[in-house]
């Protein structure tokens, strides 16, 4: 599965600056479920655990009382507090291969994602992505995953 | 495959969220909430779109 870098425009010192950033589209849902979400997120082999917006596990139906609490570090020094469960992700490139599947966990924020953090969607990290598969950052051409 | 260029998109959308093609090339909908756009997109006949909430794109991110 290859996926395309993300062109936007960032304003350090506002001033414009064109920057190519690792965002791909990830299907997340509740184990067994159909309904899926394809948040736009980070893929960030430095984040420990998969991170995603809270109304994303809200409109997923997930059951946040069997959540695991967490908090986590990061996010500029911002600490924030998560509740994990277990999910099913899907990793389709839309090229005709067969999507990759697999179950792992992932921790939904109990609020939204800091507002200084330059992602606000989703941080795909080790568990719930790089544990699962391989991942080859070719800078700017593509994100090569595999299983 | 063109590559996925949001910067006119995230250039005329300052927060909320949104949700674009899955190839990420166009815009569906725009909303305060994710539940607004997923129902919005979904009136313009787009089942399963991309999502995004705007990110605070002024800082560098090292993570």
């Amino acid at each position: 599965m290859d996926f395309d870098y993300t062109l936007v425009t960032d304003w350090p010192h506002h001033q414009p600056r064109q920057r190519y950033l690792p965002w791909i589209n990830i299907g997340i849902r509740k184990p067994g479920d159909f309904k899926t979400i394809y948040p736009l997120g980070l893929v960030d082999s430095g984040a420990e655990l998969t991170v995603i917006d809270k109304e994303i596990g809200d409109e997923l139906g997930f059951n946040f009382a069997k959540a695991k609490k967490g908090e986590m570090t990061g996010f500029g020094g911002a600490k924030v507090e998560v509740l994990i469960l277990e999910a099913e992700y899907e990793i389709d490139d839309k090229r005709g291969e067969k999507p990759i599947i697999y179950r792992d966990l992932v921790a939904f924020t109990k609020r939204a994602f800091p507002q200084t953090h330059p992602q606000q969607t989703a941080i795909f990290g080790t568990i719930g992505l790089f544990r699962n598969v391989r991942v080859t950052f070719n800078y700017p051409k593509n994100i090569h995953i595999e299983k | 495959m063109a590559r996925v260029d949001l910067r006119k998109i995230l250039d005329t959308n300052k927060s909320g969220w949104l949700a674009l093609t899955r190839d990420n090339k166009k815009k569906i909908a725009s909303g305060k909430t994710l539940h607004e756009v997923l129902k919005k997109a979904k009136q313009k006949g787009v089942e399963t779109p991309s999502v995004l909430k705007v990110p605070n794109l002024k800082t560098a991110y090292i993570g």
